[in-house]
């Protein structure tokens, strides 16, 4: 469509280009608003991702931490030592 | 030998009108832009359809000495008959004389006399007789094509001026083509001679009481092809106003480079320009939504590397 617009140009019939470039030009702005849409979906999932993958592992991170620190679950008190005996 | 360059194209320039010089198979006109390409002079010539713009970076203020002696090496044609088949229209655009051979000088002379190129020289510090880093183009076989005399030295007003339409050039087409009364000053210009078959098409209108008036845009036929002469520099410092307010500033520098190429320059003003800003419109859009997914055709576009047509996408 612009190489049509070109030669029109060139041609000198400068109403046709006028009108050429009208409709490249909104063909142009259909385009922009697809890539537009397209990369909102794609970021949508990108930032799914990022988040899931954030949230757990700040579950898991205070799982462990709750579990080992707070409720002592594997914590064994040490009764006597050998020097002690 | 420069006096019988001039003969020959006196008689010449009086027989029958020139023939512009375009690539038989895209019918373009091929530009070879040599010198300031950091500003959007290039760019404005190439959004014309008209035009297939190689930009040269050639400035010894704007570019150091390695960069340009490669530029130079892998951009200048390297035979005279390259040179000729392969470009139309010559643009020294504030060009330093000491980055050319005094070959290339000499097929740049031939090249519009013999072989019907376009040639325009755009003033500034290294153009015409303005040698603020190397050499004045005086004496060059160059200037024999251009239709003014350089000085010998650091040949420049700075003093802002209007540019106007001489007495005698009104009726001229590239004179008719735009509306001068909001043209915006220009910051200074080189001090040339106009040769005698030439024409002063723009002359300065000084801003201050007292200030001298110079020719500003100069142009003659000679031999098979055509020379303009614009002795301000088109783009900052010296054109930066004009550049940045004028609205019809592309409209300018592209029908300079109608003129120069012998075609005939548009004279329907208003239509003309909507064409080119809807083009430049069109090229701004395009590099704003190709640019993103498709980098390395639009670095491509942007590079000072010969161009074929074929490189010109569409959507």
């Amino acid at each position: 469509m612009k190489k049509e617009a070109d030669e029109l140009y060139l041609d000198q019939a400068y109403d046709s280009v006028l009108e050429r470039i009208a409709q490249v030009r909104e063909k142009l702005s259909a385009l922009s608003a697809d890539a537009v849409k397209l990369k909102d979906q794609t970021m949508l999932w990108v930032y799914l991702v990022e988040w899931l993958a954030v949230s757990v592992t700040s579950l898991v991170c205070g799982v462990a931490l709750w579990t080992l620190m707070v409720k002592r679950k594997v914590y064994r008190e040490v009764r006597l030592t050998r020097l002690g005996s | 030998m420069a006096l019988i360059v001039m003969m020959v194209a006196m008689a010449c320039q009086a027989s029958a009108a020139r023939e512009p010089k375009r690539d038989p198979g895209t019918r373009r006109v091929r530009v070879l832009y040599v010198g300031d390409t950091v500003w959007r002079t290039w760019r404005d010539i190439t959004a014309d359809p008209v035009f297939s713009v190689v930009p040269v970076p050639a400035t010894l203020g704007y570019f150091s000495g390695d960069a340009l002696l490669k530029f130079m090496r892998q951009y200048i044609p390297h035979t005279y008959q390259t040179f000729v088949e392969s470009v139309d229209l010559l643009v020294l655009s504030d060009s330093d004389r000491s980055l050319f051979t005094t070959q290339q000088e000499s097929w740049f002379r031939d090249g519009v006399v013999e072989r019907g190129l376009g040639f325009v020289m755009g003033g500034g510090f290294e153009a015409f007789g303005g040698a603020a880093y190397g050499r004045s183009w005086k004496g060059s076989a160059t200037e024999e094509a251009l239709p003014v005399e350089c000085m010998s030295n650091t040949a420049w007003d700075i003093r802002p001026f209007f540019a106007r339409p001489a007495e005698g050039a009104r009726d001229h087409p590239f004179v008719t083509s735009l509306p001068w009364d909001g043209m915006p000053t220009f910051g200074g210009m080189n001090i040339v001679v106009p040769k005698q078959s030439s024409i002063v098409l723009l002359r300065s209108v000084p801003t201050a009481l007292g200030d001298p008036e110079y020719p500003v845009l100069i142009y003659w036929e000679v031999g098979k092809g055509g020379a303009v002469a614009h002795t301000p520099d088109w783009n900052p410092g010296w054109g930066a106003t004009v550049m940045d307010y004028w609205e019809y500033y592309q409209d300018y520098i592209v029908n300079i480079a109608y003129l120069a190429s012998g075609l005939d320059v548009p004279q329907e003003l208003q239509l003309v320009h909507s064409v080119r800003t809807g083009l430049a419109g069109y090229a701004l859009q395009k590099s704003m939504v190709y640019r993103s997914w498709n980098s390395r055709k639009a670095s491509a576009a942007t590079s000072p590397l010969w161009r074929d047509a074929s490189m010109r996408s569409s959507p």
